[in-house]
């Protein structure tokens, strides 16, 4: 799994938007569509104690990424439908289209931990993975050593590869860029929150994902290299072991599912990437229309 | 404003690695978001009330 990785690229896709849609797609819509894939399945992954009890996922990289399993929700697919659901509903293109850019890069992304997701789910259940680093996610170790593999992994390339990206097109932060760009293509979400904060708090807000992003990267680093204590082999360590190797890092054994050949999923995945901006911009327009003669429909008056 | 920025990610980190229950999606953007709206709003009421003088007496 990518942990600030998934922050950072909500703020790429939105520099990087085709330019007859820049303006014009919801930043909520990005960020909700990346942010779904986990809000629905992460939840059981780690689980919680009580007392002796632990309730959660028996297999967590099954659960969270397999099937059965939840494994589903990193899916193009299930971005797919759910977009399409929400289309039919509100025919609101700039959420829609947004939701659909951000799901498909937390599911695409999700391609490099050893476990992978199910790329071309429903026809196939196998998954697809580049096996970049260790999915790590087990009961016995929970979120701290989750985190302690990723930060000693090239998940930390990772992160800091999108931190890049994001910082390369730094004026997507600026408060210029939320004027002229964010706020049109949600007026009325930014409205709603202008009627509890001032301008600097809607700025903030939205720069607040990317804040959050760099924060739990910084202190996830320096708390698995600096401040934990883990015994390794019986032997009492200062930090976490850095391991930069491909599916890193050593200490811990990677968890993994029935996978297609590594050399595979690159050139398969960046396709599906290129599939989906080209289906976004073959739809837009006739989304746009749709759109509009919706909102016509709904200003007529009745009867 | 970017002092206040500053000290949203400063304390946030140093928290955060102490307190790792606050490294989540929801108290992170609060924080940036808390910190950027307060901060000003309660430094320029502790500035007037400091640089309030006192009434001249008749």
């Amino acid at each position: 799994m990518s942990w600030a990785a998934h922050q950072f690229e909500v703020y790429a896709v939105q520099a990087h938007l085709p330019k007859r849609m820049r303006g014009k797609v919801s930043f909520w819509g990005i960020f909700l569509g990346d942010f779904t894939p986990d809000f629905l399945s992460k939840f059981w992954v780690y689980g919680i104690t009580i007392g002796d009890t632990h309730y959660g996922s028996d297999v967590p990289h099954q659960w969270h990424r397999g099937w059965p399993g939840m494994g589903f929700t990193h899916t193009l697919f299930a971005g797919v439908v759910i977009a399409a659901m929400f289309w039919l509903w509100k025919r609101n293109r700039a959420f829609t289209v947004g939701f659909l850019l951000g799901y498909a890069a937390h599911a695409l992304t999700d391609v490099n931990d050893s476990v992978g997701t199910m790329l071309l789910f429903p026809i196939t259940t196998i998954n697809w993975t580049l096996e970049t680093w260790a999915y790590a996610a087990t009961i016995e170790g929970g979120k701290y050593l989750d985190a302690a593999a990723y930060y000693s992994s090239l998940g930390l390339v990772m992160d800091v590869f999108w931190l890049v990206v994001v910082l390369c097109s730094w004026r997507v932060l600026t408060r210029e860029y939320w004027r002229t760009q964010i706020v049109p293509a949600d007026p009325h979400v930014w409205a709603w929150f202008g009627r509890w904060l001032p301008e600097r708090g809607l700025v903030a807000l939205y720069q607040a994902t990317f804040f959050y992003g760099l924060c739990r990267l910084i202190a996830w680093t320096t708390w698995a290299h600096v401040v934990a204590r883990p015994v390794i082999d019986g032997v009492e360590r200062i930090g976490y072991p850095m391991d930069l190797s491909w599916t890193g890092p050593f200490w811990i054994g990677a968890r993994t599912l029935p996978h297609v050949d590594l050399w595979i999923v690159a050139p398969v995945t960046l396709a599906l990437l290129g599939a989906v901006y080209f289906a976004v911009s073959r739809l837009w327009e006739p989304m746009g229309r749709a759109e509009h003669a919706k909102r016509r429909r709904d200003r007529q008056p009745v009867g | 404003m970017w002092i206040w920025y500053w000290l949203a990610a400063i304390s946030y980190i140093v928290l955060g690695i102490w307190h790792k229950w606050m490294l989540n999606w929801f108290v992170g953007p609060v924080w940036l978001v808390a910190v950027v709206v307060l901060g000003p709003w309660i430094a320029e009421r502790v500035s007037d009330r400091l640089g309030r003088r006192p009434e001249p007496r008749a």
